[in-house]
Formats: structure tokens, sequence, C-alpha cells
């Protein structure tokens, strides 16, 4: 493979992602050539020893997704880490799946009783002291604050466990490009 | 982040705990409310049937 295709196969892997990102990708592995070249080295040889320029995209684009996340913290920046990890493809990724998709449905079934606490409790003290006739409308009022509040702290607390879980998954993703990876080369398994 | 969410979740959660306790001391006990959304406090009427076998339901 020459130079000038290493770079378009590369260029064409990290296409969607931010300018300047792309740039400084490319701009790292037109130095790795140029230093080789310096000391006389082939080109084929080179990108040879970089490996396979759609893996080393997919790679870089897994980094700068749970590095967004890392600056970030927010809902689009978890989207991207999640889907960064997932995209690399690999093997023993699909077995985090079944385990990603099991606490994701227990934090969005945490997530809906929150949310219907809280609609709950905030009918009760607006329209309670209507509806029900004879009550006191103290009771009605607190009794509504109460599962409102109890609402918000199931949100609070569904929000700690996916801002974990999304952290556990970027350490994941970084173990498996560290040690993983270069476990399954060695064996001949293309991650 | 952590440390903001960790005060909301315990900050509320005292909050319905204080709120619901409070408003089930004011209401009292035992009470209930019948079909026509009355409130009533004092003993469970004596007509209240708890069985399956009693629900009309049973019988369509």
């Amino acid at each position: 493979m020459t130079r000038q295709n290493f770079i378009d196969r590369l260029r064409a892997g990290l296409a969607g992602l931010p300018t300047p990102a792309i740039a400084d990708a490319v701009a790292d592995y037109e130095t790795h050539f140029d230093d080789a070249s310096a000391a006389g080295r082939d080109e084929a040889a080179v990108a040879a020893a970089l490996g396979d320029p759609d893996r080393l995209a997919r790679e870089l684009r897994a980094e700068i997704g749970l590095r967004r996340w890392e600056a970030e913290r927010n809902p689009s920046a978890a989207a991207n880490a999640v889907f960064a990890v997932l995209g690399l493809g690999a093997i023993d990724i699909l077995i985090l799946l079944p385990i990603l998709l099991w606490v994701g449905g227990v934090l969005l079934g945490f997530y809906i009783a929150s949310v219907a606490l809280f609609g709950v409790g905030g009918v009760l003290m607006v329209a309670g002291p209507f509806v029900i006739h004879a009550a006191p409308v103290l009771a009605l009022v607190l009794a509504g604050l109460g599962l409102m509040a109890g609402g918000a702290s199931l949100t609070a607390l569904a929000t700690i466990g996916s801002v974990g879980c999304i952290n556990a998954l970027v350490w994941y993703g970084r173990l498996h490009m560290r040690l993983l990876k270069p476990a399954l080369d060695a064996q001949g398994i293309v991650g | 982040m952590i440390r903001v969410l960790a005060i909301i979740a315990a900050v509320s959660f005292v909050l319905a705990v204080v709120c619901l306790g409070s408003a089930l001391a004011i209401a009292g006990g035992p009470f209930y409310i019948d079909d026509h959304m009355t409130f009533h406090r004092g003993a469970w009427p004596s007509e209240v049937t708890v069985s399956l076998a009693a629900s009309p339901a049973f019988h369509a």
C-alpha cells in the first residue's frame, strides 16, 4: 500500500468527524511517513507497520468519542461514547452488549418510574383538593409534594447510575484498545 | 456533576420522606376514599368484602 492510499483510506474512515480532528489525525500519520522516509524506509513497509487504516480510523473515532464524553458530560456526548465503543466492532464488545442492554433497560425503567411519580405527585397536589372531597387539603398538597420529591430523588439517582455506567463503558473501551486488541492481534484475530 | 446530583438525590429524598410522613400524620388513619372520591377517616366500612369470589367480574 502506498502512502497516498493509506492516508486516503484513513481520511475516508474518519469522514463525519470535525475537520480539525481529521486534520490532526492525518497530520500525525503524515509525520510518521516523513520520518520514515527521512530514515530511508520504504513507504509500503511503513504502511504495513502502521496497520490497517480502516481499523485505525475506527479506533481514532472511538477515542475522540470517549474524549468528548470526558470533556462535556451531556446526553449527546454519552450517546457518542456508547456508539464509539460499540463502533469498534470487536468480538469482546458482543459479550458486553447484553449487559449494556440490561443495564440500559433498568435505568430506563427508573427514569419512567421517576417521571410517573413526579406527574402523579403534581396532579395530586394541584387537582387533589378539588377532586377528592372532604379530604384535608394540606395532607393532599404534602402527599403530592412528597411524591414529586421522590420522583426527583429517583431521577438524580438514575442519572448518577447512568454517568457511572458510561464511565465504566469508557474504561472498557480504553481497556479494549490498550490490552485486549494487542492480545487479539498477537493471535491473529482482527478486532 | 456527581456531587450536585448526590446532593439533589439526598435533599429530595429527605423532603419526600418528611412530606409523605406529614401527609399521613395529618390525614390520620385508618382512612379510605370511596367510589365517589369522598375522603373518610375512621375504620374501614364493614360492607367492604375483599374476595375474588364476590367480584361480579368472576360471574360474568
